[in-house]
Formats: structure tokens, sequence, C-alpha cells
């Protein structure tokens, strides 16, 4: 879809296609990433037509390679994207923090899909504060359309400005569809070169001082371009209040707005770059004697209409985040901008009639919760299940379950419950061996993925065998970066673009940073897991087990593909008695509570075939379904 | 090119893992295809596995964003029935519910920490909540149209046979045919057609509960 070539079409596209269609029609040379929602589509999108347009596309080991990577195309001249989640930008930081001083000479953008209200991310950082500290120019775009837009724009003054532009998404514009018109794709190849240029290109101590001054001489021209963009933009309606919004917060003001029928009673200013345009809040301030603020997720632009409103000496009422005029964490939806908007307007929110509120109160406490589990099937759970057997016949208490990032993670929900820390990428090992290095006493067993331990868990590894840590690493490897949405990675033999690669063994890995115990389970075989498990959690220092199974969503995909029927199992009632180990120990979803006459029942809609609940049952009443 | 609606908003409400956000894309491709303006907001949480996932699917010229405020669907694709229940803040008095009479059991269910409601205890919740429901086993039709997956194909045909959006019966199958992967065009359109078929024997049943505001 991204690849049409129909100028003036208007096609349904994913914000994060619209992204990558921007990059494209700006004729973007190379586009890395690592898998992160909300923004994996970005670069899935860029490889489906990199053979058609000639770009090259890369799933790199993670953010901080990827914008390397990006890096390198942009100083040799060539366009490059780099995207990531918020939290993947922690990780470009490092080099972020040094290209700002040299610049670029190609467009070089950077993508940050941030995630307000942490639906898919362990925390809801506000990415806005890596442009402010770096001191480049980030967009932040309202809508899907815009999106396009703006990322187009973003090439054009990365080169103006010779800096790097960032993009600031949030999920809801990644996420969200729109109809968005298509404009002409640049086909022009550019041939990179690498000027040498040591005092601008190496940043090292010396070097750096007079680039910050350059950076720093800049701001004044940052300004003026980022100012001078249409995306800014204040509407005038009326003086009672301004009203300031950002990003999708956009959106859900002109509804509330409507809503309310307040058109013509308030201004509105809507932010889309930073530097935030000072004209145009200057404007707003000097028809207004109240603002308001919304937007995601931190009170940044609140924070900057002070410091205009005092040197301005104006003495005006500044309400938002600060102020709890609006709630002080986590994302915005029209419902909360008009609760804002009612209460300093001193109006009544008549949205939902009280006996509405009453019937739709009852409606939801009537639905059971619904937490995240693991796929009917999943090769994690039996890895969990192996586990949780292999510390019990350990008899050295319970362990403690350092955790990571990926589907894994989700073994912290019942009842598998054993997830006891979680962090970042990579911090199973590495928090692991503060617990062994502290002294802490139970058996300490790091779960990291196939994927994860690729991106952050190999230098981690290193540090445990150097630093003689007494700890099991259990590597879920289920062969894909499955949460994201089964991209290849450096495990599986396959690049981005679907091109065979050499096959990175995650044993050789371990075995070459030096763990004395490295052993690979197939977990769908519990017994063999269990006492490999437990010879791993005896071995005196770092032992590496590796639980391959390949993810259950690809099994049954390419059995659909072959046309090859998938062998369910069934619960034999006459010998179930009824134990519920299966069901509150292992917890396949397809297990399901009999209430009426005691017994486990499989979903034969949800079942895989995996068969693990078969090894599972005590008393063997698992059985292929259909057989007698 | 079709004039567009002042505002239809669609929500889909199901559980991970059930196709519901193929089927938000069919009815957002579609609705693009006959030209109307649309914004989509696909909701789901970490990796989409087995929790509640909705989809709002907002058609219109004036709109502006694509999450719809409270009270605001005029639509209600109910993937499963407690999930229906979960989405009531979304729902409009005169909104029409299609609901997949199909139960997946949340496993706060599975380790009794929770019960499901009967199926009459979530009509009658319902009823009180929307003017009209439409009832059908999506998952035995779409075993019969020969894959039990396809239940968001069945629920699409539902969509169409409600006649509730301006969308086409033939702009959906054209829909299908480009979304679905190759291959399997055939039987989804065999679900399409008994999901379509099944809510149009049901129109006489229909359920009356609550008037429009």
């Amino acid at each position: 879809m991204i690849g049409l070539e129909s100028v003036g079409e208007r096609v349904l596209l994913l914000g994060n296609e619209s992204v990558a269609r921007g990059a494209v029609e700006a004729g973007v040379q190379v586009a890395s990433s690592y898998p992160g929602t909300p923004s994996s589509e970005i670069l899935e999108a860029i490889a489906s037509v990199s053979r058609q347009l000639g770009i090259y596309a890369e799933w790199s080991t993670n953010e901080k390679v990827a914008f390397e990577v990006a890096i390198g195309a942009a100083i040799s001249g060539v366009r490059a994207i780099s995207s990531m989640k918020h939290v993947g930008v922690n990780w470009a930081a490092d080099p972020l923090f040094s290209i700002n001083q040299t610049g670029v000479v190609g467009g070089l953008v950077l993508v940050t899909a941030d995630d307000p209200g942490a639906y898919a991310s362990q925390n809801e950082q506000d990415n806005r504060f890596y442009a402010l500290a770096s001191e480049l120019p980030m967009l932040e775009p309202a809508d899907v359309q815009e999106a396009k837009e703006m990322t187009v724009k973003a090439f054009d003054i990365s080169e103006e400005l010779e800096l790097p532009v960032m993009l600031r998404l949030t999920a809801r514009i990644c996420h969200a569809r729109a109809d968005v018109t298509l404009g002409p794709i640049k086909k022009e190849k550019r041939q990179a070169r690498f000027h040498k240029d040591p005092a601008r290109w190496v940043m090292m101590a010396g070097r750096s001082r007079p680039r910050h001054k350059w950076l720093c001489d800049r701001q004044p021209r940052v300004e003026a371009v980022v100012e001078a963009l249409s995306f800014n933009r204040l509407e005038i309606g009326g003086k009672e209040l301004g009203v300031i919004a950002s990003g999708v917060s956009y959106g859900y003001v002109k509804e509330a707005v409507k809503k309310l029928k307040l058109d013509k009673r308030v201004s509105v200013l809507k932010v889309a770059t930073y530097p935030i345009p000072r004209a145009l809040v200057r404007s707003l301030i000097d028809s207004v004697s109240t603002v308001l603020i919304f937007e995601e997720v931190d009170p940044i632009i609140e924070h900057y209409v002070k410091t205009v409103a005092f040197d301005d000496k104006k003495n005006i009422q500044i309400r938002g985040r600060l102020t709890g005029d609006v709630q002080r964490q986590w994302d915005l939806n029209v419902d909360l901008v008009i609760d804002s908007l009612c209460r300093v307007l001193n109006l009544r929110n008549e949205q939902l009639p009280e006996e509405r509120q009453r019937l739709v109160k009852k409606a939801i406490e009537t639905a059971p919760p619904r937490l995240l589990a693991l796929c009917a099937g999943c090769p994690h759970a039996a890895t969990y299940y192996a586990l949780k057997r292999a510390v019990y016949k350990l008899a050295r208490g319970p362990a403690i379950y350092s955790g990571d990032i990926g589907c894994y993670t989700l073994g912290a929900n019942v009842p598998i419950d054993m997830q006891d820390t979680n962090y970042c990428m990579g911090a199973s090992i590495g928090v692991g061996c503060g617990f062994s290095q502290a002294g802490v006493r139970e058996p300490i067993v790091a779960t990291i993925g196939d994927s994860t331990f690729l991106h952050a868990g190999v230098p981690a590894l290193i540090n445990a065998v150097y630093n003689r840590a007494h700890l099991t690493i259990v590597v879920f490897d289920n062969r894909a970066t499955a949460m994201t949405g089964f991209q290849p990675h450096p495990g599986t033999g396959v690049t981005a673009t679907g091109e065979k690669t050499t096959e990175i063994l995650i044993e050789d890995v371990a075995k070459a940073c030096g763990a004395g115990f490295v052993e690979v389970v197939d977990p769908h075989n519990l017994e063999d897991s269990i006492t490999v498990m437990r010879r791993g959690l005896s071995y005196d220092g770092v032992s590496v087990i590796i639980s391959r199974g390949q993810c259950v969503r690809d099994v049954l995909r390419d059995a659909r593909k072959k046309g090859v029927a998938t062998q369910l199992y069934a619960v034999d009632s006459q010998k179930c008695n009824g134990c519920k180990v299966c069901i509150s120990m292992f917890g396949c979803p397809a297990l399901t509570w009999k209430g009426d006459d005691k017994k486990a029942e499989i979903d034969q809609v949800l079942c895989a075939g995996c068969g693990v609940c078969a090894q599972v049952c005590p008393l063997k009443a698992v059985r292929p379904a259909g057989a007698e | 090119m079709d004039t567009d609606p002042e505002e239809l908003n669609i929500l889909i409400a199901g559980v991970g893992g059930q196709g519901n956000l193929l089927a938000s894309e069919i009815i957002s491709w579609a609705s693009v295809k006959q030209g109307f303006k649309i914004h989509v907001a696909d909701i789901f949480g970490a990796a989409q596995r087995g929790g509640a996932v909705t989809s709002h699917i907002r058609l219109g010229k004036e709109v502006y964003n694509p999450v719809m405020p409270q009270c605001s669907a005029h639509i209600l694709l109910g993937f499963e029935p407690v999930e229906c229940l979960r989405a009531a803040s979304f729902l409009r008095p005169d909104c029409t519910a299609i609901v997949n009479t199909r139960i997946i059991v949340p496993s706060s269910v599975s380790l009794g920490q929770a019960s499901y409601p009967t199926l009459d205890q979530i009509t009658t919740i319902m009823q009180g909540l929307v003017r009209k429901i439409v009832m059908l086993d999506a998952a035995s039709l779409a075993l019969r149209a020969g894959d039990a997956l396809m239940i968001n194909i069945v629920m699409v045909g539902a969509l169409a046979g409600t006649n509730a959006t301006p969308i086409r019966k033939e702009t959906f199958t054209e829909a299908i045919k480009s979304l679905v992967p190759n291959g399997t065009e055939e039987n989804n359109l065999k679900a399409f057609n008994l999901g379509f078929e099944e809510v149009h024997e049901k129109s006489a049943k229909t359920r009356i509960g609550a008037q429009p505001c």
C-alpha cells in the first residue's frame, strides 16, 4: 500500500504506515529499527517496499545500533530514518547526544513512538524531553494525515538546519487508521559519500566543545524555521479561554469544543513543534486571561507558557496538569477534556446522565476481569511449568525470578506468577547479578526472551560470568520477536526484508561469553526440561538454559498454510478427578472449569494441540481428541 | 463518491485473538472505498493476547479524532458477551448491538476468582442500555463456513445484514477479498454471507430495549 504511485489517491493507512509513506515520499534510502509497540509497523511497511523502491531496511539488534546505522547513512549524505518505541530512545540517547553536535548532511529523522497511559510498556515517559535536552527540533502530528506530511517536512528541515529532527508519535497516532492522501515519491537516489572532517565528526574531549557552541548558536535559526511551519495554528474563537493542545489532544479539544458549543467562546492554539512557537503563544496570551493546556504526558508546554508569561509580564492564569485541572499522569480523551473545560468554565457536565451512569456501572461490574495470558499452546507456558517443577524439586525454597521484556512477561499474571521484577530490556540478568552479589539466599533465575537476549542480554551475561555471579538464566526462545508482531531477529537467520543470513545461535553466544553450563531443551518435553533445569539450578556459577520451541502462532500459521490438521486434546471426564493442577498450576487459556460436574475441560476452538497438558495431568486424563 | 454521514460510530469489542483487528480493517477499508472520511483506533494492550480489545471506527466529515467519547457508539459489534458489558460507557441509548453469544472464559473465572454471568443476565443489562440487540452464534456459523477462526468475518457479515451503515454489501465483499490471506477468500465470503443471512432472518426476532434519548 505505501508503495502506490497514484498521487492524490486517498487510501486507508495506519499512522505508522503514514510515517513510512512520508519517508518514502521524501526519498529515504536507509531505514532501521528494533521492534517495539507502538512503533514496529513503520519499519515493516518500509521493508515491504524496500525491493520495489531500492530502500535499505533493517531490524537492528537494538535501538542504539539502529540509530547509529541511520547516523552513518545521514553523515554520508543520504536520507535515513530510525524508528523505535519511547523506551528504545533511552538506548539511542547515547549517540543522540553526540550527533546533535556534529549535525548531519543527509536528512535524519528519529521517530519516537510514545505510549501515554503505558498500555504496552513499562512506563509512559514523555520523549519530548529528549528534544529539549538534545536541543534538537521535534515535530508532533495531531492525526494520521499530518504524520505523513510532517515526516516529509522533517527530512527537509533536517537538511536545511543540518540537524537530526525528531518526530514524536503517540500510540493513538501510531495505531489509528485514516484515509490519507498520497503525494509523489521522490525517486532519485543519492550516492553516499563521507567527507572526512575530523573537527566535525570526531567527538572527543576538546573537539566537542566548539561543536556544542555551534549547536547553541544554531538555536535562533531552529526556532525561526520551526515556528514558521503551518502545523502550528492559532484558531481565534472567543476570549473567554485560551486552549493550547498538542498531538492527539488537539482532536480531543476540537470534539469537546463542538460538543459543548464553545466555538465562539474559546480560542485554540495547536502546538505541533518544539521549540514551541513563541509568537503564537504570545498572540494567545495577549488576548485571554486564562489558558488551559492539554498535552501528553508531562507539563512541558505548561512550563513554557509560564516562562513566556513571565518574560512578557503577563498576569494570567495558566492551568493544566500542574494545577490539577487536567489529570497529572496518563493519556487524555475527549471525556477528560470535556471535564476540564467544564471545571475551568464553570459549566455542568451533562454528557452522561446519572441514571445512565448507574446502568453503565452495573454492566462493567458484571463483567469478570480479563487479564492478558500466554496463548493456548504457548511454549513459554510449558517452560514456566517445567521451571516451577524444577525449582520445587530442588527443595531450596521458592526462587526469585528476575523478569524481562517480551511475551513471557505475561508469566507475571496468575496462575503462572513467576516474574518478581521487570524493568527494561536485559535487566533480568543485570538485576539477577545484583541479587546474587548482594547475598540474596534464594535460587536466582533470570528469564529472558531470544530477541531480548541478543538486544541487551549479552553484555549482562558477560558481566555475570566475569564477576562470578551465581544465577540461572533461562532463555525463552520462541524463534521470533513475537510480542511485537513476529519480526525476525539475528537468531532466526532471516533479515527484515526476508533474505537468509547467518543464524546467530544463542548457545554459541552463551558459551563464548564463558558460561560454564549451557544446555538447550525442548519445552514440549516436560520431563527432560525439568531434569536439565534442575541440573542448571544446582550448578555452581552461571548456568544458561535455552528453552527452544517455535511460537505457537507461527506453528499454527504454518499448519494452516500447508493444510495440515492440528491434533487437538480433550479431557476424559471419567478419569479427571477435578484436582485442578492443569488450571491452577499450568494455566493454559484453553483449559476451563466445568463447575457443574467439577471437571476440567478443553476448549476445542482455543486448543492448539501442543499436548503439554497431557504431560501435566497427574491422572493422564488428557488425551488426543477423538481417541478412545 | 457517496456523501459522508454526519457522524457514525461503530465499536468493536472482543478478546485478543478473535480477529477483531482484521474486522476493523475490513470495515475501514470499505468505508474509504466508498469515499467516506474515517478515523479508526484499534486499542489493545501488550501483546493483545487474551485481553480485552476494542476498535473505534468513526465515519463522518465532522470527526477529528479516532477515539470516541462515552455514549457515542451507534453500533456495537460485540465479539464476546461480557466484552459488550465492558464497553457499556461508549454505547448510545439508540445503539444497535450485534452480539456473538459464544463465550470465552477469562482465567479469573477458571481460577474461581470471578464468575461469568448467564446470557440472560447479560441480555437484561444490555436491554437497559441499548435500543436493539441482535444475537447470533458466530462461532457455529464460522465453523459451518469451514474454520472457527472466521467469527470476525461472520460478524462483519452480520453488520452488513443490519443495514445500519451506509457501506454497501458489495463493498464489504470487495474489502474481504482484498484483505484476507490468499486462498481463503472463498471460505471467508461464505462466512460473511452466513453472518449476513443470519441477521436478516433474525430481524423478526429482534429484542426491543431502551428508547432513544
